[in-house]
């Protein structure tokens, strides 16, 4: 090959390697371009979801949420938005991972004697859920509720025969005070129907989170009440001693909510200060 | 040096000053995208803090009620009480922050977090109704919700 020969040949060489740097360098652009955008829409709807979620939380009420489809986890302390952004979520929720554009919210309150918190369930809005006949009345109508279980994505009852372990739905058996998530066998014990709303819209290691978390709530709310106690019993007729007494042991002692309640309403009916 | 070789070199300089223009422009790009999420943070912060002005006057930590159901005031023997509490628990929910409670002339910190540092200050506040179980009256309180910055 003559020396022009070689240079032309060169000179092409020289063109492509310049031309795959020049191409890798904005094709690894554009894949970080991306990555950013995506992490940018993930992060408005994180935010987007947490302001949502604490806008809720002051009052009972059920909304829904509409978004392009994407996926949302929750591991008891943080929401996770397509598997990308974490957001810490620092309130009582019942959910499962949602892989969906339309979102359910649900806030209901949690009384155990007294108001413990505003808890959210939150779900995909198109799953169908079948109730026992006793646990439909306080369901809100934005949750698809079906009248046949074989029709649902979850059911909840205390039928034996509806909850036969089927792999393509959720199914959660209420029996003797007791929750079971059928999928894995996880049991937990309750005394109020609210949890059973909560195992219908969480798996057994939300449940127990929130659960213990309402629980720590409970604790904290039963201290401020003792202090409350300890001053209008200060403050109020000597003859209303013996029943503050009475509701701080029920506090104290983490009575059933029946027994706390009844020491407070008990209050009114002899003219003392009801403490909540 | 021959031609060719001047031709080769001359090359490369022209595309190693093409690089150093693409990366510069790449850096200003990111700069630029990153000062629009961080932007994007202090808007959604800023909703959460006004959210909070709502959020806080409902808590079952300070809201009053009788006999299990719930009303729109603040009891003021609940809030001294919270006031009082000193609970970690708060500190995930509230963060950066201060709450304040105005009333009867009296200052209570429901909630305290100030950082030892910080570039600024924003308070927000709206008038509440505050209960005061021992003579059963009401006054018109302020709570503030103060917000640190870093």
């Amino acid at each position: 090959m003559n020396k022009k020969g070689q240079g032309v040949q060169f000179n092409w060489i020289f063109i492509v390697i310049a031309g795959v740097f020049v191409l890798m360098f904005f094709l690894g652009f554009l894949v970080k371009y991306m990555d950013i955008q995506d992490s940018k829409q993930n992060a408005q709807y994180g935010w987007d979801f947490k302001n949502h979620i604490l806008g809720l939380k002051s009052t009972e009420q059920y909304s829904n949420f509409s978004a392009p489809r994407f996926k949302i986890n929750y591991d008891c302390e943080n929401i996770i938005i397509n598997g990308d952004q974490g957001f810490s979520m620092p309130y009582s929720i019942f959910m499962e991972e949602i892989d969906s554009g339309e979102i359910l919210f649900w806030v209901e309150e949690y009384h155990k004697g007294f108001l413990v918190d505003r808890v959210v369930f939150i779900s995909d809005a198109s799953k169908k859920y079948y109730f026992d006949e006793e646990y439909r009345s306080n369901i809100p109508p934005n949750i698809r509720l079906v009248s046949s279980a074989s029709n649902a994505d979850v059911v909840v009852s205390s039928d034996p025969l509806k909850v036969v372990d089927e792999r393509d739905r959720k199914e959660i058996f209420v029996n003797n005070g007791m929750i079971e998530f059928v999928d894995d066998g996880e049991r937990f014990l309750y005394d109020n129907d609210f949890f059973i709303y909560g195992a219908a819209f969480s798996n057994s290691e939300i449940f127990k989170c929130t659960q213990d978390d309402l629980e720590e709530r409970f604790d904290i709310l039963s201290e401020l009440y003792i202090s409350k106690i300890s001053y209008l019993s200060s403050s109020q007729s000597a003859s209303c001693t013996p029943l503050y007494n009475t509701l701080r042991n029920a506090l104290t002692f983490s009575l059933t909510a029946a027994e706390i309640k009844s020491s407070n309403d008990n209050l009114i009916n002899y003219g003392c200060e009801v403490v909540f | 040096m021959k031609r060719g070789q001047l031709q080769i070199q001359e090359s490369i300089f022209v595309l190693f000053v093409f690089f150093i223009i693409l990366v510069i422009g790449m850096v200003v790009f990111y700069q630029m995208e990153f000062r629009s999420i961080e932007r994007m943070r202090k808007e959604n912060e800023d909703v959460t803090f006004y959210y909070l002005i709502s959020y806080v006057p409902a808590m079952p930590e300070v809201v009053c009620s009788e006999k299990g159901i719930v009303e729109e005031c603040i009891d003021l023997v609940k809030a001294r009480a919270f006031a009082s509490y000193d609970n970690d628990y708060y500190r995930k929910i509230f963060g950066n922050r201060k709450i304040i409670l105005n009333a009867d002339g009296e200052k209570i910190e429901l909630y305290d977090f100030e950082p030892s540092k910080y570039s600024a200050e924003r308070i927000i506040s709206t008038p509440v109704s505050v209960y005061n179980p021992r003579d059963k009256s009401y006054t018109i309180g302020k709570l503030e919700v103060h917000d640190y910055e870093n």
